[in-house]
């Protein structure tokens, strides 16, 4: 086995951090089990939204269960008012009186969830999307978390024990070293493989 | 297909700006989503193969401002020498994108919305003095519902891929005005590109396909757009903008627009038929004619149920109606009162029937000529004369006679002999008696019938339930006209049916506030 592969995340990996995929999106993978919403330029929240919400509107928690709803402020679950309560996939989140998201859980294996706004509403991350990452995290043909249809062989960012690693079925250099079917990964990795470029990047704080 | 892109996530290949990701390949080059350092997003095209004559074109649209066109910034050289666009980074999907997930095209109504978009941009960019000559879908995005046209100034260098990684050989030649061939084109050329993309946005497929370039080209030459693929109605406009003859083609972009929404409005408003009626004959009753439009969309079988329910109503009301008003007006024992009420009842449910019957028929019209229904409503109201006429014969002598068991033969035979009908209830006739009963009762009733709008009692949209002004107007005619032909005595029950009447029709009829609607041709008029 590859020595590198365990010193994967050489310190604690980050609560957060941004997926660059070229030709399809970027998007903000979070990686703890709970994240708040709110508005952009609070400190309060995890996602920062620029929308018209409070600072930290609402709270999405993985649970072995599934992913719990905790609305601070006004939220919708498919136009009903919510409090408390599970997100399923296809649920679409308001929060607000018109920021909203599509839930999905787009891989059945999976417990990574994906919230896309539906709504026109922007992240202060600039990406189309946050994928709260469970276990893994699929890039490739449907159903993936980051649908790629070109794209042969499906990769999957994975946890390890203290970081992250990638799987592919096909040859790939992360930062310019070679390796076979799974690497580690780090802040700033950059991926190739035959199929497409990935780089992962730590947001820095915006303003 | 995997895309090489020369830089990657974190670079600053341009002073001032950090490339994050490659997003795809155009024509000219890499295409890059990138931040400046205030943090503002972008898109980075790097112009790799460039002219002068072409880096004119572009310069020359930087600053165009349009809503439907992708903002161009700046443009900028690097440290090797490379030149940069800088342009505005939609977030959006590329309509290439879109169409490839809807392989039989998208709603009609949609495309339409879309295609105004476009056809917006196109004529901002003609109107400034810039033909686009590249329209593709992969040209165009769509940002929370609003079109963006990119690519545009990129004069003379057609190229750049096309869906599902076609190679660039085959690029654009399905948005390929035939007239490109010769060299000699113009703003034309984006009336046939833009037809080309209603095309395919309406049927999912680009109208000429081939496995080469040339064989596409040679379609759009020689071989006329197969148009079954798309809705009827689409038809002229299409055939119009896909002319061979780039002087056979709308003329501007804008008519075309027009034409457009023209066809979608046309099909999604069937409200429309009375505001044409409306505009053809603005000597008639017009606003008339409108209201009655309005309810065209009723199924019938409401209708039934409604003027059942309406008739039930009648029923009702006429009985209490007819009561009240015999109390009221005649004087008797409770025989002579049960009897004048009776008729009374009768003939006010009978002529109240009439007019719903009629008014529910003609609702379901959008319009009729008033005097056609005024002459209907004078037969209906012969036939409530001849049967108040029957009645009167019926209980003729009742009043005074008190004869408690009255046959048909003798009533009939009273009819006949009204001449010496003295005291009875048509013996109120004024003494020089000028008028025989049956004359005086049809016309009566007919000429009653005949000089009010009675359907618009009935109408589901009229201003209030009940109204007043109608009550008067009923009351004035019946007044004047029971007086002049039947005279004074016998006034009470054929006065007081007619008034009874109008009220019973506009009671029993359903009603509803009229809802608020502007037709969407007018909306689209003041939009």
């Amino acid at each position: 086995m590859n020595p590198a592969l365990k010193e994967t995340w050489k310190q604690e990996p980050p609560s957060q951090f941004l997926l660059w995929v070229d030709g399809v999106g970027g998007f903000l993978i979070c990686l703890e089990n709970r994240v708040t919403l709110g508005q952009a330029g609070g400190e309060k929240s995890d996602i920062g939204i620029l929308a018209d919400i409070s600072r930290h509107h609402a709270t999405i928690q993985r649970d072995p269960e599934g992913y719990f709803l905790e609305a601070v402020r006004k939220v919708t679950i498919n136009g009903q008012p919510v409090e408390k309560g599970f997100l399923h996939s296809g649920d679409r989140l308001t929060l607000g009186p018109s920021c909203q998201f599509l839930f999905t859980q787009p891989v059945p294996i999976s417990a990574s969830a994906r919230l896309e706004p539906v709504s026109g509403h922007r992240f202060v991350q600039p990406v189309g999307a946050v994928i709260m990452m469970a276990d893994s995290l699929v890039i490739g043909p449907e159903p993936a978390h980051v649908v790629m249809e070109d794209l042969p062989k499906p990769i999957i960012l994975f946890r390890n024990p203290g970081g992250l690693g990638i799987r592919h079925d096909r040859p790939m250099t992360i930062n310019g070293h070679a390796f076979k079917d799974r690497g580690p990964l780090e802040p700033g990795a950059k991926v190739k493989t035959e199929g497409l470029a990935l780089a992962l990047e730590i947001p820095q704080a915006r303003r | 297909m995997l895309m090489k892109f020369t830089y990657s996530c974190g670079q600053k290949p341009l002073d001032g700006y950090e490339v994050k990701r490659g997003v795809g390949r155009g024509g000219f080059g890499e295409v890059y989503f990138g931040l400046s350092e205030g943090g503002k997003e972008v898109a980075l095209k790097v112009i790799q193969s460039h002219l002068e004559i072409e880096l004119r074109g572009i310069q020359q649209c930087l600053n165009l401002k349009h809503a439907n066109l992708v903002h161009l910034y700046d443009i900028r050289t690097d440290a090797k020498g490379d030149r940069w666009l800088v342009m505005e980074y939609v977030a959006g999907e590329s309509l290439n994108t879109i169409l490839a997930r809807h392989p039989n095209g998208v709603a009609p109504e949609l495309a339409c919305q879309w295609f105004q978009g476009l056809a917006a941009a196109i004529h901002y960019l003609h109107d400034h003095g810039i033909v686009h000559r590249d329209l593709k879908p992969a040209n165009i995005f769509l940002e929370a519902g609003s079109v963006k046209v990119g690519d545009y100034g990129l004069c003379k260098f057609i190229g750049g891929s096309q869906r599902l990684g076609q190679t660039q050989s085959v690029g654009t030649v399905h948005y390929m005005a035939p007239e490109i061939s010769t060299g000699n084109y113009n703003r034309q050329i984006d009336v046939y590109a833009a037809g080309v993309i209603l095309y395919e946005m309406l049927s999912g497929h680009v109208p000429f396909e081939g496995e080469t370039a040339g064989e596409i080209l040679m379609k759009h030459l020689t071989s006329p757009p197969d148009l079954t693929k798309v809705p009827g109605e689409f038809r002229p406009v299409l055939d119009t903008a896909l002319a061979k003859n780039p002087a056979q083609r709308f003329q501007t972009i804008a008519e075309m627009g027009r034409r457009v929404a023209a066809v979608v409005a046309k099909k999604a408003e069937p409200i429309e038929i009375p505001i044409r009626v409306l505009d053809a004959a603005p000597s008639l009753n017009g606003k008339a004619d409108v209201l009655e439009g309005i309810p065209i969309g009723h199924p019938p079988r409401p209708r039934l149920l409604e003027l059942s329910n309406s008739l039930l109503l009648a029923i009702i009301l006429s009985g209490v109606f007819a009561f009240a008003w015999t109390i009221l007006t005649q004087r008797g024992d409770w025989r002579t009162l049960r009897q004048a009420t009776g008729t009374t009842f009768f003939i006010t449910l009978l002529s109240s029937a009439a007019v719903l019957v009629a008014a529910k028929v003609w609702s379901a019209r959008q319009s009729d000529e008033s005097w056609h229904r005024r002459i209907t409503l004078m037969c209906l109201g012969f036939c409530v004369g001849i049967v108040a006429l029957w009645f009167d014969g019926f209980q003729l002598p009742w009043p005074m006679t008190e004869d408690p068991n009255p046959d048909a033969l003798r009533s009939v035979a009273n009819v006949g002999a009204q001449a010496g009908r003295g005291p009875s209830f048509l013996g109120g006739y004024r003494d020089n008696q000028t008028l025989p009963p049956m004359a005086a009762y049809l016309s009566y009733f007919g000429l009653m019938f005949l000089v009010l709008r009675w359907w618009k009692m009935a109408e589901l949209y009229r201003p209030a339930r009940f109204r007043v002004g109608s009550l008067i107007a009923a009351v004035f005619w019946a007044f004047v006209l029971s007086h002049l032909l039947l005279e004074s005595t016998n006034g009470p029950e054929a006065f007081g049916i007619m008034i009874l009447t109008a009220a019973v029709v506009q009671l029993a009829s359903p009603w509803q506030e009229r809802p608020v609607q502007r037709s969407k041709r007018l909306r689209l008029k003041l939009a």
